[in-house]
């Protein structure tokens, strides 16, 4: 048998933890999802009450809800796998017939993938039978994000003797998928390490490594390296040609990506070691 | 067979396990007993792998248990004093678990479930405490797995399904399971369990088949008192005493006796068991 990563075993576990997942958290997903038609319902009986007019609301305000609705899930990540730490049920977890790396690859599955996407497609079309159904509604979300995004592929293809951005919108958006991760990752580790308080001590810790970070850069700025540094960078700049202000934004751009990368590898990596650690 | 060697276990504030060694082989019901706090449960964690010794090892059939390989965690059932209380129906959470051990049985599930009187088609965390218990002990059963770790199996349970878990372990454990059961309630197990391991504070004062202990020692029901006897106990009708048994004879075992006995003379029984 082998120990480490069994396709079957991995299956068999991954339904497993599905059901169970779906059993636990169906309603508070289909919530957040849902959260469109409390908007829709909201805006047009505030339109009615004070304007004696049926308008539903704006695509940004729905843009905006569905942030909303992704943040929630951000933060209900201590409670997808907060089960781990009460004795009764992370004991009966941690003696189900699975090695650890199958059962840190279906959470990262479900946590990455299946539960983003499952709000984002509930949300996506509950929007759009909104918008068929009334037509004050001015579009579905998922329409005017394909129209952004051919706008802004054709933006960089036709400039791009000018301006040689890197990046595509589909890379904007992996971009943001990936920065997504990193917090959903985060408050799943916060929710298998803490017993209580998940949420408020997952933010308390962000909160003081802000604070830290902050602290840093005053010193670093009070030391004078920094002026002298973006006294010669704005002067490079200034002189350079259009290309080193690319390359930098490129940079930029790819330094993100990388630092997040980084940061969802060390977060998976501090995951599997807590389940490998974890003892009732 | 279970290999425990020089087993140290200790939480930040309580040294509770030290320098702990014994065996335990296939096919045997052990009893494990002891006061309140000497480890018992934390034992049978440690067992499971649920819990790192902190010193010593532990090897199941040469395996460690902490490493949670699957091999053995579909070889083992540990079954805690207070379960889990899914929102889920018993059949439907046994189908969903049952995949996970190669020997698991559904039908033999049914069969122990109706034994229990338990409705399967109920949801459990709609169940009362001693009908969640029984499920998940049937379930348990339904595994044949080859390990068994039970804390406190018949706690919750009515007098008439401590007799079916006695006869269900029975009927349905596999030849070569071990059965390593926790227990404050001796009389609910008494006619199972053999042998008898009796953990004391950081110590093993017994680990002895039931045969061993009634070569050693004789267990009186009679009137007459003795003076000599290790323990005494006055029921109605006459008394229990435990006495060393010097003649050979045969008696029956009164385990609540015999633990009464291996307190009050610790070094004693330990010399003599040894």
């Amino acid at each position: 048998m082998n120990e480490t990563f069994s396709a079957g075993r991995f299956f068999r576990y991954f339904l497993f933890d599905n059901k169970q997942l779906w059993s636990r958290h169906t309603r508070a997903i289909v919530t957040f999802g849902g959260l469109g038609i409390i908007l829709y319902i909201v805006t047009v009986l505030l339109g009615l009450l004070f304007s004696q007019t049926w308008h539903g609301p704006s695509i940004w305000a729905r843009v905006i809800t569905l942030a909303f609705a992704s943040l929630v899930l951000v933060f209900y990540q201590t409670r997808t796998y907060g089960y781990l730490t009460d004795p009764k049920a992370g004991a009966s977890w941690l003696m189900i017939p699975a090695s650890r790396l199958e059962k840190f690859l279906s959470m990262m599955i479900i946590t990455l993938i299946e539960m983003p996407l499952t709000l984002l497609a509930t949300y996506l079309c509950i929007d759009g039978i909104i918008a068929l159904v009334d037509p004050t509604v001015e579009g579905a979300i998922i329409s005017s994000v394909g129209t952004i995004y051919s706008q802004f592929n054709n933006f960089v293809s036709q400039n791009a003797d000018e301006i040689s951005l890197g990046i595509t919108a589909g890379g904007l958006t992996f971009q943001f998928w990936l920065n997504t991760c990193t917090y959903l990752l985060y408050f799943l580790l916060c929710g298998i390490c803490f017993k209580k308080h998940k949420i408020g001590t997952g933010l308390a810790i962000l909160i003081g490594l802000g604070l830290l970070f902050t602290i840093f850069s005053g010193l670093f700025i009070s030391s004078g390296l920094l002026e002298s540094w973006a006294k010669s960078t704005a002067e490079g700049l200034a002189d350079a040609p259009i290309e080193k202000t690319q390359r930098l934004l490129n940079w930029t751009l790819n330094s993100e990506f990388v630092l997040n990368g980084l940061a969802v590898i060390g977060l998976g990596t501090g995951i599997f070691f807590r389940i490998k650690s974890l003892k009732h | 067979m279970i290999t425990v060697k020089n087993l140290s276990f200790s939480y930040p504030s309580t040294e509770v396990l030290k320098d702990i060694s014994m065996e335990m082989r296939e096919g045997c019901i052990y009893g494990l007993l002891g006061e309140n706090g000497v480890g018992k449960t934390t034992l049978l964690t440690l067992l499971c792998g649920l819990k790192k010794p902190k010193d010593g090892t532990i090897e199941i059939d040469g395996r460690d248990p902490y490493k949670r390989l699957p091999s053995l965690l579909s070889d083992q059932f540990y079954l805690p004093d207070e379960v889990e209380a899914l929102n889920e129906k018993a059949f439907s959470f046994a189908a969903d678990r049952g995949v996970f051990f190669p020997n698991f049985d559904m039908e033999k599930f049914r069969e122990i479930l109706r034994e229990f009187e338990v409705d399967g088609e109920k949801k459990m965390n709609t169940m009362s405490a001693g009908q969640l218990k029984k499920t998940w002990i049937s379930f348990a059963l339904a595994t044949a797995v080859k390990y068994y770790y039970l804390d406190e199996p018949t706690n919750g349970l009515d007098i008439p399904s401590k007799a079916q878990f006695r006869k269900a372990v029975m009927k349905y454990a596999r030849e070569d399971s071990t059965f390593v059961i926790s227990t404050h309630q001796v009389r609910d197990l008494e006619n199972i369990i053999d042998p008898i391991i009796i953990l004391d504070k950081q110590d093993v004062l017994v680990n002895a088949t039931v045969e061993e202990i009634t070569s050693k020692f004789f267990f009186d029901y009679g009137n007459e008192i003795h003076d000599d006897a290790l323990f005494l106990e006055r029921i109605p009708g006459g008394c229990i005493q435990v006495l060393q048994n010097t003649t050979g004879e045969e008696s029956k075992i009164h385990i609540e006796a015999f633990f009464n006995a291996v307190h009050s003379h610790k070094e004693l029984v330990k010399s003599l068991l040894a």
